[in-house]
């Protein structure tokens, strides 16, 4: 019966992840317009403070245990929903580096492999903070500290502003060209 | 000729129209050396279908052979694909290589105690030839689906869901081996269904990854590459991050 029970659970997940892999979950992204258009504006300030420890430990002094936990999953619940909009960001970023290397530029190719690698590492250090803000949210009161995930996503910033300057370089040569 | 006699015929030629015509694709496309595994894996069942049909009937000896040998390759090669879409889909992330082999070790540990646990409590005994077969079946479709579980969540959490042929060769063996897994439980430790409603719902079961797996390997892809790239604010940010990853440091 047990292993009935197992067998049946793990079929099921097998179902339920296919419905996930095949549901339109992320924006359809063709080209940088579509970018332009379905990026989330994610305010990293607001986050910073959502999660910030020295904030909470504000809040505990200053809130009774219950009104302190309701407190604290808003915010948690906030800073997930965050979260979700940077790892869309990042995967649509995947997106346009794949697109990118498509095309016949050796250079930008590079510079797309460069990209998506950032966007691959963002999305692994979401996978280590998520699963730990959810745990928070369901125990308001734990108290360790969240690993540090901006430097990836700033990295990865840093690699699309490289690949436009490249870009830009390249059309201002082709013009000088003539 | 009745519904119960057109059913099985239909659930026979489907996939078999829909792999031989997504094999050509492959080949037209150039994916065979992308997805090799996936390939062989097409041919092969599209092929032992094509030979099965020249058998009179199916209680003839070498029509088991052909099936339960080719079944047994097949689900060999299905074991190969899942492996062959985790290499493709990392091969890009040289760095990350290392953490994946190490989870993807610890996933093949994990059902590999699955296993060791379902070989213990299987009944012993067995009636027949037949069902010894479905019992091994089962214990592989076990192993396929954990270590799709493991490919799905990934490609899921990581955000690989761009990638095109993968997510369509990945869910249609998800389906394929998590209905089929749920059929031979149901008829090899439960007998709550009759063989000839196994039969019937196995091939249902793999015409729908036959259909997701043509869905995605048929369907034009009308991506262009990158041009040039617009204007954007992020650059502030940028700076905005950084500002923060300074004060993260410092504390």
């Amino acid at each position: 019966m047990v292993s009935t029970i197992a067998i049946l659970s793990a079929a099921g997940l097998s179902l339920f992840l296919v419905w996930t892999l095949l549901r339109p979950g992320l924006p359809q992204i063709g080209s940088l317009e579509d970018w332009e258009a379905k990026r989330h504006e994610v305010d990293l300030a607001v986050l910073r403070i959502l999660i910030d420890p020295g904030e909470e430990r504000y809040l505990r002094s200053l809130f009774s245990p219950p009104e302190y936990r309701r407190m604290m999953r808003r915010r948690l619940t906030l800073a997930l929903n965050s979260l979700d909009l940077i790892g869309e960001n990042a995967a649509m970023l995947m997106k346009l580096g794949q697109l990118a290397k498509a095309g016949a530029n050796p250079a930008l190719a590079q510079e797309a492999d460069e990209l998506s690698h950032g966007a691959l590492r963002l999305r692994v250090n979401l996978m280590l903070v998520e699963p730990y803000l959810r745990v928070k949210w369901l125990f308001p009161g734990w108290t360790l500290s969240v690993p540090a995930f901006e430097m990836p996503y700033e990295e990865l910033l840093s690699y699309l502003n490289r690949l436009r300057q490249q870009q830009r370089w390249e059309l201002s040569q082709a013009l000088r060209a003539g | 000729m009745s519904l119960s006699q057109l059913a099985p015929s239909v659930l026979w030629f489907v996939p078999l129209v829909l792999q031989v015509v997504i094999a050509v694709v492959m080949a037209c496309r150039g994916l065979i050396r992308v997805f090799p595994v996936f390939f062989i894996y097409t041919v092969l069942v599209a092929s032992r279908d094509a030979i099965l049909l020249l058998f009179p009937n199916s209680e003839n000896r070498a029509y088991s052979y052909v099936f339960w040998w080719g079944d047994a390759i097949a689900i060999l090669l299905s074991l190969g694909v899942v492996v062959e879409i985790l290499q493709h889909l990392f091969r890009p992330y040289a760095s990350l290589r290392i953490v994946f082999a190490a989870v993807w070790i610890l996933a093949a540990i994990a059902a590999i105690c699955v296993l060791t646990v379902l070989a213990l409590k299987s009944p012993k005994g067995v009636a027949n030839v037949f069902e010894s077969i479905i019992l091994v079946e089962r214990t592989a479709r076990v192993l396929q689906v954990c270590l799709l579980i493991f490919l799905i969540s990934l490609m899921s959490r990581l955000g690989l869901v761009w990638q095109h042929y993968s997510v369509g060769i990945a869910a249609g063996f998800g389906v394929y081996a998590a209905l089929d897994l749920v059929l031979l439980e149901l008829r090899a430790h439960l007998h709550s269904i009759a063989d000839a409603t196994f039969v019937v719902l196995g091939s249902a079961a793999y015409n729908l990854a036959a259909i997701t797996w043509a869905f995605y390997f048929l369907k034009p892809r009308a991506e262009s590459p990158i041009q040039s790239l617009p204007s954007n604010d992020l650059a502030k940010w940028n700076d905005a991050l950084r500002e923060q990853v300074k004060k993260w440091y410092r504390r």
